[in-house]
């Protein structure tokens, strides 16, 4: 690096600052006139039409907390009429379209998302074929005898649906795509830009791409000729299927984002932010009704037999599943149990499954609660077909067919790796997508199978409640003292990389994950250089996990030489202590050697490097050069797998894991055998980054939101909590996202803060008390 | 580099409460009616709005529309303040509306720029503050989406904390970081000679 660059940010601002200079005041005159010349608006009507806004101290800072209620108070008489209108209207202009009800358009089905099957395997399940795509698989489409699925590298596929064989396959630019939904003849599909195409299903040429690239997409859906999806600035978008050309978009007040909608009853139906979950009316572009959701975060609308539901979204971590009249949108019932995501519904029972893996049957009447069934990890949304309901558990790598009327056990089948999204039922096969790439079609041997009843796991109490991460222990003794701390804001850091020291010179090297960079510091903190860049080649990496995170990492031996774990790539690369490349190796997939989703490296005092793949659930060991040598599931004994954040090694060769959920550090010995778990009950947010130093702590960074809790906890070798530091905050000695965390062997320890606003680094003198 | 001492406010605290007591003082005049109190509050901020918009619609007349509209609304609908201290961010709110509503009006316009190729420099040339780059920073920040330019203007024009412009916004912390990171991004990687090729990187996607 010979030169150095002014930071973009403070070009930006400097820019900025003299661009919006020389207001006209002949305006503001203009403005004050206008305005002098009229009065407020009286306060009952400021409020109703002012949207709400929060502020830090009030919850409401502007208008009315519940705008809307008082809008569907107001207009509940006058829209109950016109929505019988609109509706008989919508119904003879927006039928959806002549698909065929064996085919499975995309995810949950079709553009209901009910979730029903027309026809599932017949007897034991088989094996019927298997695909390796490129890339991760998420949700798959049959249409007739095709099989369409995106593999996360960009890649669409189309294979024949009864050998597996590749009829077609192209690549779409700016990947992951969302999708692929597949109806009137064309496969929908959204790219990382939020751009929609549309790809003909007979061979795969693009037959059109919006001109709008929408913010955050979700999933799509077809009916009558438009092509209907949510945004993440709060619209309903609908397009022209035919020609791509946005139809029209609606925004419901107060929404700001709009989660993938529903189609039935000639309305769109859909879970919002800021706006409950609303049903929209095509024809008139209007809300027709808004059904309260209590701000809870909501996922996938699903509509059938007149009900329409709106469940618990992926990431939420409360919430309930509700169910509306589908027509005038009166609350009909709220599920008992918390978490349950949008249901499959057939023959008046709604099946729904929770993250934590409760599956329930309820009455769709009444909400009660027909049977329960309990997974050891999360249950995938859940497919229903001829009786039987077919559900994936994806970290379990295990696919389920129960009774539908009983929930009894009829068979179960076990994937390859794990799955990431859902299934699919349709024409005698289950199809599943696979994070290490695989797309497999199981079908049935036709044979008989008996009813067993379900296993029965520790009986989960209902309703039950998502894993617990502990209080915080806001009164432990603050273990350091800050010595200096360098501003990294100018540079692309990003959550959340890791740090790591070079043993021979002392230098702090950090990944740059908005950069693919590493960037270089002194031992006080003066920045050297950057070193590095963006590519695929010797010395060019891709600090970009699958799901888009910033995510870098690296480890030196004790010569340093050293490992940069190149998540996107999914590779490891080693260098000399001169940065001369000796030598990769990894590449895409879930077997030894591979990787899907790296995510921590640690170089052990006999050479050996140890790599955690969050998806493959592995520590796998290999030669400098390597070679595997070993590898053992951290998650083996645990009774849940919610993945995993970092790995680190101490000087005894022992191996540490943090865990996201519950917030624990998982520690092994070399050879796998669990030896101790730390700290379950005492994070207050997901345990990250770790590093132990020579006396054996253990020092473990935790993430933002943990309220009064300190940003590092210091455990003693027998894994007792004695300390820590850096309660939330920019001021010295405050951290907010303690990302990268490295110890220099002199007593103190490195710290990257790496929240936006306040990326700094800083090292830490580390106060007594020592090991007790 | 050297070890630097964060400067997070640039006016003292004692600064900023006085400033805050008068222009609360003023909110509740304006809320009853005063529009001598509101033409106070307007000129203290009528500059910080219009650069605000300007720099979000990178057009002077449509900034002075957006401008009039968010000052009408806000004399309109002063009553709706519940919380006087929210007077600013409530401006910036009603400037930021005016101006999307603005950008969609023209966006048969916005999506054409958006497909304009990026004017490459020669091999080897950095963005060091020179006048030439300048002027191709706000070409390029131009081409950015308009939601990710009101991130930028919020965060680095008036200056407010990720999380007031997320406030300001009504979208989530994470949201606004995401957008603001993607627009550093595609900003360097269009800025950058030998990353003008690498593409842009994708930070979001929907669960």
């Amino acid at each position: 690096m010979t030169e150095q660059q002014l930071p973009l940010e403070r070009l930006v601002a400097g820019w900025m600052a003299d661009e919006a200079a020389g207001a006209p005041e002949p305006l503001l005159e203009k403005i004050l006139a206008t305005t002098g010349r009229s009065r407020p608006r009286p306060r009952w009507w400021a409020m109703l039409t002012e949207a709400p806004m929060r502020s830090a101290r009030t919850r409401v800072a502007v208008g009315l907390p519940n705008r809307g209620f008082v809008y569907a108070a107001l207009i509940a008489l006058l829209l109950a009429g016109l929505a019988a209108l609109a509706v008989g209207a919508s119904i003879l202009l927006n039928r959806p379209g002549p698909a065929d009800a064996a085919d499975w358009s995309g995810f949950r089905g079709n553009a209901d998302h009910a979730g029903v099957g027309l026809e599932g395997p017949t007897g034991n399940p088989v094996l019927g074929w298997q695909f390796h795509a490129t890339g991760a698989v998420l949700e798959v489409a049959i249409v007739g005898d095709r099989v369409f699925f995106a593999a996360d590298d960009g890649r669409l596929f189309a294979l024949s649906r009864n050998g597996g064989v590749t009829h077609w396959a192209v690549a779409v630019p700016n990947p992951p795509l969302g999708g692929p939904y597949g109806a009137d003849g064309r496969l929908y599909v959204t790219d990382a830009n939020g751009v929609l195409s549309a790809f003909d299903q007979s061979d795969g040429h693009r037959i059109w791409s919006t001109t709008t690239a929408y913010t955050i997409p979700s999933r799509m859906i077809s009916a009558g000729g438009t092509v209907y999806f949510g945004t993440g600035d709060g619209f309903l978008v609908a397009v022209d299927a035919a020609t791509g050309i946005e139809r029209w978009r609606v925004q419901p007040p107060g929404a700001t984002l709009v989660n993938a909608p529903a189609f039935g009853n000639g309305l769109v139906y859909a879970g919002t932010v800021g706006a409950g979950y609303v049903a929209i009316d095509p024809a008139s572009q209007r809300v027709v009704w808004r059904g309260d959701t209590s701000d809870d975060v909501t996922g996938t609308a699903s509509v059938a037999d007149g009900i329409a539901y709106i469940g618990a979204g992926a990431t939420a971590t409360s919430g309930k599943l509700r169910a509306f009249d589908a027509v005038t949108g009166q609350l009909r019932w709220t599920a008992e149990d918390e978490l349950l995501s949008l249901p499959t519904v057939a023959d008046g029972v709604a099946f729904s499954s929770t993250t934590t893996g409760l599956v329930a049957a309820l009455d769709t009447a009444t909400g009660t609660v027909k049977w329960r069934i309990h997974f050891p990890g999360e249950v995938r949304a859940a497919v229903v077909a001829s009786g039987i309901v077919y559900l994936f558990a994806g970290s379990e790598r295990r696919l389920y067919a129960v009774e539908a009327a009983t929930g009894n056990l009829l068979w179960q089948f076990d994937a390859p790796a794990t799955g990431n999204c859902c299934i699919a039922v349709a024409r005698g096969a289950v199809y599943v997508g696979l994070q290490d790439g695989s797309v497999l079609s199981i079908v049935g041997d036709r044979g008989s199978v008996s009813p067993q009843p379900f296993p029965s796991l520790a009986a989960s109490p209902a309703p039950t409640t998502p894993p617990s991460i502990g209080p915080s222990p806001t009164s432990v003794p603050s273990l350091a003292k800050v010595t200096w701390s360098t501003d990294l804001r100018r540079m692309a850091f990003a959550p959340v990389c890791q740090i790591a020291v070079d043993p021979t010179t002392g230098r702090i090297w950090a990944p740059e994950a908005g950069s693919d960079k590493i960037a270089v510091f002194e031992p006080d903190g003066t920045f050297v250089e950057e070193w590095g860049g963006s590519g695929s080649g010797p010395g060019q990496f891709d600090f970009s996990r699958g799901n888009g995170d910033g995510y870098g990492t690296l480890a030196f031996a004790k010569d340093g030489s050293f490992f940069v774990l190149d998540v996107g790539n999914r590779r490891v690369q080693h260098f000399d202590a001169k940065r001369t490349y000796l030598g990769e190796w990894g590449g895409f997939g879930d077997r030894p050697g591979q990787f899907t989703d790296p995510v921590g490296i640690a170089v052990a005092a006999d050479g050996s490097v140890w790599v955690l793949d969050d998806i493959r659930s592995v520590v796998e060991q290999y030669t400098p050069d390597g070679n595997v040598i070993d590898s053992f599931d951290p998650f083996a004994q645990q009774p849940i797998n919610k993945g995993a954040n970092s790995l680190a090694i101490d000087g005894h060769g022992n191996l540490y894991v943090s865990s996201v959920a519950p917030s624990k550090v998982l520690v092994f010995d070399a050879k796998g055998t669990p030896l101790r778990t730390v700290g379950e009950g005492q994070f207050s947010e997901q345990a990250g980054n770790m590093s132990i130093d020579a006396d054996g702590r253990l020092f473990v960074a935790q993430g933002p939101e943990r309220g009064s809790a300190l940003g590092i906890l210091t455990f003693a070798p027998d894994g007792s909590l004695i300390g820590g530091f850096g309660p939330v905050g920019v001021e010295a000695g405050q951290l907010v996202f303690p990302g990268g965390i490295a110890l220099d062997g002199k007593g103190g320890i490195y710290i990257e803060d790496s929240d936006f606003g306040s990326t700094r680094l800083i090292r830490l003198e580390l106060l007594p008390p020592a090991v007790p | 580099m050297v070890a630097v001492a964060r400067i997070v406010w640039e006016r003292s605290e004692g600064d900023r409460r006085s400033g805050t007591r008068m222009q609360v003082e003023l909110v509740e005049r304006a809320r009853s009616g005063d529009h001598e109190a509101f033409a106070i509050l307007a000129k203290e901020s009528f500059g910080r709005l219009y650069g605000a918009a300007k720099l979000i619609l990178r057009d002077q007349d449509r900034a002075q529309d957006a401008v009039q509209e968010a000052l009408v609304l806000a004399w309109k609908h002063v009553r709706a303040i519940r919380d006087p201290e929210a007077w600013d961010a409530w401006l910036y709110r009603l400037t930021v509306r005016a101006c999307y509503r603005l950008a969609r009006s023209a966006k048969r316009r916005d999506v054409l720029e958006l497909h304009v190729e990026v004017d490459r420099e020669p091999a080897g040339h950095d963005f060091t503050g020179q006048l030439v780059e300048r002027d191709r920073l706000g070409r390029e920040l131009g081409r950015l989406p308009v939601d990710q330019r009101a991130v930028m203007v919020l965060h680095f024009y008036l200056d407010l904390p990720l999380t007031e412009a997320a406030s300001v916004l009504d979208i989530p912390v994470g949201t606004a970081k995401s957008r603001l990171h993607r627009g550093l991004e595609t900003l360097r990687l269009a800025l950058t000679d030998e990353r003008a090729d690498a593409g842009i990187r994708s930070g979001e996607r929907s669960a």
